[in-house]
Formats: structure tokens, sequence, C-alpha cells
């Protein structure tokens, strides 16, 4: 057999096999057994630590581009702080982001019985970052326009008026579910680290090995892996959901990937024996 | 005129700031909130400045009748067009969902989504086994995806387990030795740029 | 159709960017804060950020120096003043106990690491030590790409399947 062909594929082929490979499972899941790494079960104890009426402030920063990351990330977050009566504000820094959140957090307030305004606030997108925030530390109708992502003025919101500032004193937790920048550079280099908020991070995949030296020293107390990450903390909260089911797909897609690797590099090896070389 | 005072008011923002961050007589005076507001009308001022980039630039190809201009049209018709809706309806009105729900948001995460096909056949194409460097990068890449998902535990329980070191000692010694340098770069810029020592933000053109 | 898809997202996302700040920032501004409080002096500021679109008039382009000299000015006075703190802090993480050989090995990959880009690399090139640093500083790197590419062709793949449930599930209904 000539092993140096395998060097040479029609890349087609790889996009049919992978599109197949991986649209089988979500057809037949395979169930395969999930466990859940430290830094996930970090992020979700440090939540479940929290005394009801606890105020969490989530950052959803990001775009439709990364939503089928961090759209799970955020509906566990906050079915889970939902779950623990917990009093969420949350704030974006990406434009598109607020339609998204309202789209995730929507149907899961609802079936929870919470009420927009008195559990939760989506305060919408605020430009010019890092600014923002700075602004919202001293007053939060000051950097956030004084509306809501509707244009609602915060005054009528009850809960705007226990949280008026994003202080210690006023938010327990931060989390920022982001892909990139603004993201959780600016909740790290503003808010969490000057004013000792406890902080944890919920990055797509990419993100993931930037932050690892933050989780290390601990100023950053628990993150969610993308896609993996929300389908462990579904598991670990015994809701298994979206992210959940699309484990198995992911898994077969790893291996589709590295199977192909494997692949080019016998057809390159058996090319370079052979004398020639191969592409 | 031309390029001292903006120099000037680069150096005395920059130093403002510093000073009154660091400072308690400048929080007393409230300096940060008040050029933290500042800042905030000053961007927003400035909100229009990438489309009115991308204008120029596609007016032009228009104009000039260049190779695809036909989609600078349909650039230039969604861009204003959707603007105008949004200051019509606001960015919540019925019409502008509607058009962000179907277009905008699944255009931009299809985008996106077909880069998987294209790692899949770059990784195939590109992943050789030629030198050392190589071979540590594709072994350590492939353990951190099989360590990542279900699968790698179902093969053995070893991959998690690997992957998580690989993720809290090496990969981050390395990421922080990264970020150690780019900061400490970033900060020797941002002191040049307080001591009008980099100029290059107020780009080219006469004095 | 893909160049036709790509012009419409780029044209839209551009517009609703716009859209999104007026909405939720200078309209709200505007009413409040200049129209009902009366600080008509807030739109001396706008029209301050408004000169950088002079960048595009020739002849009178170098007046939006004075906003962007605002802006860099702005970085910069922050970067000063809010970087060194978490910076001191992964400085601080970094001089733990050589007790475990993982800290050991933590140490000294980042150690090797900051080495890399600290030395030039005419003197790395010159001097054995340099040609040491340069050889093991490169392998011990490649397992943070490696780490990376691992995560980025799982952040992809997670991308691709977040499409797939939307056609499969969400518009076919074909799947549960």
């Amino acid at each position: 057999m000539d092993w140096s062909k395998f060097g040479d594929l029609d890349v087609r082929w790889i996009y049919i096999i992978m599109l197949v490979v991986i649209i089988v499972p979500l057809f037949k899941p395979l169930g395969l057994p999930m466990s859940v790494s430290p830094e996930v079960k970090a992020y979700a104890e440090t939540i479940e630590a929290l005394p009801a009426g606890s105020v969490v402030w989530i950052g959803a920063d990001y775009s439709p581009g990364s939503a089928a990351e961090n759209d799970p990330q955020l509906a566990a977050t906050f079915k889970h702080a939902m779950k623990k009566d917990l009093k969420v504000v949350i704030v974006s820094l990406w434009d598109q982001a607020p339609d998204l959140v309202q789209s995730v957090i929507t149907p899961i307030a609802e079936s929870m019985g919470k009420v927009y305004g008195v559990d939760y606030v989506n305060l919408g997108y605020k430009p010019a970052a890092g600014v923002a925030l700075r602004a919202m530390t001293r007053d939060i109708r000051d950097g956030a326009g004084n509306v809501d992502y509707k244009g609602t003025s915060l005054d009528e919101l009850p809960l705007m008026n226990e949280v008026t500032a994003l202080t210690k004193e006023q938010v327990d937790l931060v989390i920022s579910i982001n892909t990139g920048s603004p993201g959780y550079g600016d909740y790290l280099n503003y808010i969490t680290d000057p004013l000792g908020i406890a902080f944890l991070s919920a990055p797509t995949a990419g993100m993931i090995t930037g932050q690892m030296p933050f989780y290390r020293s601990g100023q950053i107390k628990g993150m969610l892996p993308g896609l993996a990450g929300a389908a462990q903390y579904e598991y670990w909260m015994e809701e298994p959901g979206l992210a959940c089911i699309q484990m198995d797909a992911q898994s077969l897609g790893h291996l589709v990937i590295l199977a192909f690797i494997l692949l080019g590099n016998i057809g390159y090896l058996a090319s370079r024996s052979k004398g020639g070389s191969s592409n | 005129m031309k390029r001292k005072i903006p120099v000037l008011i680069t150096s005395l923002v920059g130093l403002i700031l510093l000073l009154s961050t660091v400072t308690s007589f400048g929080r007393e005076l409230n300096l940060p909130g008040i050029m933290d507001n500042w800042q905030l009308l000053i961007t927003a001022g400035a909100f229009m400045m990438g489309s009115i980039g991308l204008t120029k630039l596609h007016i032009t190809n228009i104009v000039r009748r260049k190779d695809g201009w036909f989609y600078s049209v349909v650039l230039l018709v969604a861009l204003w067009g959707f603007f105008i809706l949004g200051l019509v309806e606001t960015a919540n009105g019925p019409t502008y969902q509607r058009i962000f729900n179907s277009t905008l948001k699944h255009l931009e995460a299809t985008t996106f989504s077909l880069v998987a096909f294209y790692i899949a056949s770059a990784a195939y194409r590109a992943f050789r086994v030629r030198n050392i460097e190589g071979t540590i990068l594709l072994v350590t890449g492939a353990i951190v995806m099989l360590g990542s998902v279900p699968i790698g535990e179902a093969i053995s329980s070893l991959f998690p387990v690997v992957k998580t070191w690989i993720m809290n000692v090496p990969n981050s010694a390395v990421q922080r030795g990264l970020q150690v340098c780019i900061r400490l770069g970033s900060l020797a810029v941002a002191l040049r740029v307080l001591l009008s020592l980099e100029r290059a933000h107020l780009g080219g053109g006469s004095e | 159709m893909f160049r036709f898809a790509e012009h419409l997202t780029v044209g839209l996302a551009a517009a609703h960017s716009m859209v999104r700040t007026v909405d939720n920032y200078l309209r709200p501004t505007v009413k409040n804060e200049v129209i009902a409080e009366g600080q008509w002096y807030l739109i001396i500021l706008l029209l301050f950020g408004a000169l950088m679109y002079l960048r595009h008039a020739p002849g009178i382009n170098w007046i939006a120096r004075y906003p962007m000299s605002w802006f860099v000015g702005y970085g910069v006075g922050y970067t000063l003043a809010f970087t060194p703190k978490p910076f001191i802090k992964q400085i601080i993480d970094t001089f733990i106990p050589l007790t475990s050989v993982d800290n050991i090995i933590y140490f000294v990959i980042t150690m090797i690491t900051i080495g890399y880009f600290f030395f030039t690399p005419k003197w790395r090139a010159e001097s054995r030590t340099g040609r040491t640093l340069d050889i093991w500083a490169r392998r011990v790197m490649m397992i943070g790409f490696g780490a990376t590419f691992g995560n980025v062709v799982q952040g992809r793949i997670s991308l691709l399947l977040g499409r797939l449930q939307f056609l499969l599930h969400d518009w076919l209904g074909l799947i549960g």
C-alpha cells in the first residue's frame, strides 16, 4: 500500500468526513461519561457559597460569533444564580451582546418565576469599555447612561436602587463571560484587583491559555473553559442541557482532526522514506 | 499648533490621570470621575469613525467601478439603511430586532463556525513532525484536545489529569512569561508616550 | 454568494454598533444630562470627539490629532495607573517556594520564557548560554502554543456545533 498518498488527500474529503462524524452524535448521542475539572468545580462552588440575596455582576462580553460557547456558559451561570436566589446585574461591553443575553436569560427567568428589575437587570451595551466600568465604580448611573438595555430608566428598577455602584460593599462577585477584548482584562485591571472583589471567568476555549496564569495566582477564582466547561457545569448542577448534548459530537470532532493529523504525518513520513517530500 | 499642542495634551492628560488615580488629592477632587465622564462623551462623539472610513473606501470602489463594486453597494445600503432604521425605531424596535435576529446574528455565527473546517484542513496539511519543536507542539495539542472532552477520559483516565497539569504548570508558566514581557513593553511604551518621546499616534503630515 | 454575505455582515455589524451607542448612551445622555439638567457644556465634549471625523478631510486632517491625543493620553495614564497591580501579583506568584517538582518546573519555564524575550537575538546567537537558552525556550514555548492550538480547535468545533444545532434543531426540527 502506498502510504505516502495519505499526505495528499483532497481537503473536501476532510470537510465531508468531519461534517458527517460531528452530525451523527447529535442524532444518536453516545452517552460518554463526563467528569468535572478543578477549575469548573471552583467556579461552581464559588457561586454555590454565596448566600441568598448576594449580588452577582455578570459581564457578558461576546458576539454572535462566539455565542455557541458563551450562551451555554451564561445560561448555566444565570440558572445557578437564580436557583440560589442571587441578584444578578448584567452589562455588556460588546454591542451585539445585549440581544443575545436577553434571548438566553429571559426563558430561564420566566421558568423560575423571577422578575426583571427585582431579581435581575440587563444594563445593555455600554461604550468605551473600561471607562464605563470605572465610572460605574463611582455611580452605575453615570457609566450606564441611567438606562437599561431597553432604555428604561434605572430609577424604575428596584434592584438598581439597591445596587448603585460597582463596589466591594454592594457587589459580592464579578463574572466575566468573554471572548476577547474588551472582556476579562478590563474587569481584572479596573474592578476586581483594585477593589478586591472575587472574580470568575468563562472564556471561549481559545482564550483559556492566556487566563491560566491569573487562575493560578488566585486573581481568577474559577473558570469555565468553553463549551466543555459549560457542559461540566451543567453536569455538576445535575441538570444536563445543551452543552452536555453537544459533548459527544465535540469528542468525535477532536478525534477526527487528530486522525487526519496522524494520516498526514503517516503520508509525510512514508514519502520521506521514499526519498520524495509530501506537502 | 499642529503637533506641539497635541503632544502637550497627551502628556498632560496622561499625567493628570496617573497622578489623580494614585494620589488621594486627585481622588478627593474626583478628577478620575470627571475625566472618565469626559472620555465617555468624547468617545461617543467619535462613534461613527469606523463607518465613515468604510463608507469612504467603498464609495471609492463604486465610483472607480473596481472589481466587485456591486458588493460595496450592498455594504453601504446595509450600513446606512440599518443605521437609519435603528435611529427611527431604536435597537429594540420590532423590525430592527427581526432583521438583527434573522440576518446579522446568524451571519456572524456562521462566519466564525466555518473556521472549524479550515482548521481541520490546515492541521492536516501543515502539522508535520519535522523537528522536536513541532513534535512537542503536536503532542501537547493532542493531549489537551483529548483531555478536554469525555472521549479522552473514556480512552484513558490519564488524559484529563495530564491535560490539567499541562494547563496549570508548563502552559501557565509560558503564558506568564509572555504576559510579563508584554506588560513590561506596554509600560515602557506608555512611559515614552507620557514623556513625549513617542509621537507615532500623531501620524505623518506637515508640522 | 459568500462575498455578498460577507459585505452584508460588515455593513450590518457597523450599523448595529452605531445604533447601540446612540440608544444606550448618546440619546439618554443628551435627553437627561444635556437637556433636562441643562449641562450644555457636554455638547462641547461631543463635538471635540467628533473632530476625529476630520481625519478624512484633506487639508484639515491635522485637527483630528487633538481628540486622538486625548485618547492616547487617557489610555497611557490609565495603563500606568492600573496595569502595575495585577502585574505585580503575577510576579509575586512566580516567586513560589521551590519545594515541589511542579513549582521548580513552573519557575524555570517562566524564567526561560522571560529570558528569551529579554535578551537580544544577537546575544542569544553569539554566546553559548544564549544558544542554549534559545533552544530550550523554543521548546518550552511550544508546550504553551500546543495547548493554545488544542483549545482553539476545541473552540472552533464548538462554534460549528452551535450552527449545526441551529440548523438541525431550531430550523429543521430533526433533533430533540
